[in-house]
């Protein structure tokens, strides 16, 4: 693999001028496969979260396995996040990590945006077959409805949504989860 | 009239039973269904040709409620039955048999043929050129040579349908990979470009055809064309029917559409929003705008059925929904174990040489990095080493964004080699990280006096609780 570009070099500089006992390596190894990334979100990512990772002073006596875990999965939100700014889910993901770091309870969000559940109400004017036809729309509805209230609570900020914001949230944070799980599992593959 | 090229054969088709003053629709019958029956590629998709059938097969109420239009089609002439060898090039571009088996024979034919132009011109956006602009002229031309008044009128109001239609299709098009590319970063601009065609198709096709409307009686039709647009999707699953039920097709598959098909409801020009309530449908605002809303939702339901793995079989809403809410857990998942594992990598970071711990590509990209200087056996001597050189430089380096050639210069020789890469350095994580780092450095404070704390099996069971 060829590194004479000045870009490579650079990248090189900036990983290594950060050189830290427990970072090294994995700077080093992040940068590696920083070169070999050719998505640039996916580099970015790479870097903000090894950058995340370095300033967590991840030491491999000082904290537990656990703790050890945890903040690498806030390096690898906060980098997330930090993609793409612009992003209602990265906003409220944002928001929901510093509030976890500034070692605030985190709040099981008591309060609940309310949202409108619309219950179907049977009409009564249709005939028998139509009255069926609506209850099984109904039925679907339901289903649909809960659902959406699923995956509400698996988008960060998803409670403050309406639906089509939903989707689209959904979509964008789709992506970048794929980004982060490709990013990390490189990584990890360059580690073992 | 002679239609020489196969991508003109609603053209010729039309043209062709006008030309003919003959006979009446009794032989219109067997003489669709031998045309049909020639089993030819279609031009035609799948799920256009099976929308297309039920527009053929429910233009019936439409054209026998237009009495003036009955002259064209009495004209109807399935020169099949005379074998006219004109017609034989353009067979093959006739719709298979199965699909038009429904084919009612009756005086509305030309309502039939004309739907078809538009329902063509609109839906050959894969082929694209080939019902453009020029040959939807040539039918008119072919139908002003005719003399029928009204045919013209109906061909100029078809071809209006299909200017609008396709001219916001290309335009959108054009659009969409802009504005594809630009809302999703890392998927590739052409998917969604595709994929979101619908959207600003749907706005322009949707303003559009309100002008084309405003004509009076064809409204029906460039409403078909319209909705046909607007429900691309459901054609596949669940026929657009606009025509009425009366001619006794069987796609009666909208429950509230079938209503009043009978009678034509004039439709209000809709001033604001532009948007087309369909045949049959309730007109107020309130219907329409949740009709918008839908549309909306079905649009970005499909995005996302591209981007989940898995979800192309998959119809309707509860399903897939399904599906993403599983792809999203397994991805929150993934992130959760693949954190847990670089915890367990990392101690043996510090430890291992580097050419062990990379794979061989790597192995060539990190021997100008192999330093003699550098400590690469055991922890504890690269701990010291590392700490005492660099301690207090990162940290000055990210906060505030001065040169940063000194931190090089004093640490390690080889990093002189490249002053230039390195005063980028500074405005690079300032412009792109200071927000993270300084979100970063608060908690840095904290996170190491209380990690010291928490050793305790209990409060390690709540943490794993608090995480997952």
């Amino acid at each position: 693999m060829c590194l004479g570009t000045s870009n490579k070099s650079f990248k090189y500089s900036l990983f290594l001028s950060f050189v830290n006992n427990t970072k090294f390596r994995l700077l080093l190894f992040g940068c590696i496969l920083a070169m070999q990334n050719t998505i640039p979100s996916k580099q970015v990512l790479l870097k903000t979260f090894l950058t995340g990772l370095r300033r967590r002073n991840i030491t491999n006596k000082g904290m537990t396995l656990l703790e050890r875990k945890r903040a690498i999965k806030f390096s690898a939100d906060l980098a997330m996040a930090s993609v793409r700014k612009e992003a209602k889910w990265s906003n409220a993901l944002m928001a929901d990590l510093s509030r976890k770091f500034q070692r605030k309870t985190v709040l099981p969000s008591k309060h609940r945006h309310v949202v409108f559940r619309g219950n179907k109400v049977s009409k009564h004017k249709r005939g028998a077959r139509q009255r069926r036809a609506a209850k099984a729309t109904a039925i679907a509805k339901c289903i649909v409805k809960k659902r959406e209230q699923v995956l509400r609570r698996l988008v960060p900020g998803g409670k403050c949504m309406d639906e089509c914001t939903l989707l689209d949230e959904t979509l964008d944070y789709l992506q970048l989860l794929k980004a982060q799980v490709d990013v990390m599992r490189s990584l990890v593959k360059a580690l073992e | 009239m002679n239609c020489g090229e196969p991508s003109e054969l609603p053209h010729c088709f039309l043209n062709l039973n006008w030309d003919q003053s003959i006979d009446p629709n009794s032989q219109l019958d067997s003489a669709l269904t031998s045309i049909v029956s020639s089993n030819a590629p279609s031009l035609l998709s799948q799920s256009e040709i099976s929308s297309q059938s039920h527009y053929v097969g429910t233009s019936g109420p439409i054209g026998t409620s237009n009495g003036s239009l009955t002259s064209p089609p009495p004209e109807l002439n399935l020169s099949m039955g005379r074998g006219r060898s004109g017609l034989m090039p353009m067979l093959p571009n006739l719709v298979p048999m199965n699909h038009l088996d429904q084919f009612q024979p009756d005086h509305g034919f030309t309502e039939r043929a004309a739907r078809l132009s538009c329902f063509d011109g609109r839906n050959y956006s894969g082929f694209g050129t080939q019902f453009d602009l020029a040959s939807i002229k040539d039918k008119r031309l072919e139908a002003a040579l005719l003399g029928g008044g009204q045919v013209t009128q109906l061909l100029d109001k078809a071809q209006l349908g299909i200017n609008n239609v396709v001219n916001g299709r290309e335009d959108s098009s054009v659009s969409d990979p802009v504005s594809g590319s630009g809302q999703i970063g890392l998927a590739g601009p052409s998917d969604n470009g595709v994929r979101k065609r619908k959207a600003p198709a749907k706005g322009k096709g949707k303003e559009t055809q309100k002008i084309t409307e405003d004509k009076g009686s064809d409204t029906k039709r460039c409403k078909s064309v319209e909705s046909n647009g607007t429900q691309e999707e459901a054609i596949k699953p669940k026929p657009e029917p606009n025509g009425s039920v009366s001619t006794g097709t069987a796609e009666n598959s909208n429950g509230a559409k079938s209503k009043g098909k009978d009678t034509k409801p004039p439709e209000p020009p809709k001033d604001y929003i532009h948007v087309r309530a369909r045949r049959g449908e309730a007109t107020d605002s309130h219907s329409l705008a949740e009709r918008v809303r839908r549309e909306k939702i079905s649009q970005r339901m499909k995005l996302l059925q591209d981007l989940v793995p898995g979800c192309n079989k998959v119809v309707g809403k509860a399903v897939m929904l399904d599906e993403i809410i599983n792809y999203v857990q397994s991805l929150q998942r993934q992130v959760e174990f693949l954190s847990m594992k670089l915890a367990t990598v990392n101690p043996q970071l510090d430890f291992n040489n580097l050419p062990s711990l990379l794979p061989k590509d790597m192995q060539q990209a990190c021997a100008p990095l192999l330093n003699p200087s550098f400590p690469l056996d055991t922890s504890g001597s690269a701990l010291h080493f590392s700490s005492s050189q660099q301690q207090g430089n990162p940290l000055h380096f990210v906060s505030s964004s001065p040169s940063p050639v000194d931190p090089h210069n004093t640490i390690h020789p080889f990093f002189n080699a490249v002053p230039d890469a390195a005063s980028q350095l500074g405005a690079f994580w300032h412009d792109d990280l200071q927000n993270v780092v300084q979100m970063d450095m608060r908690p840095n404070h904290e996170e190491i006096p209380v990690s010291s704390q928490s050793f305790s099996g209990a409060m390690q069971q709540a943490h794993m609780k608090m995480e997952l």
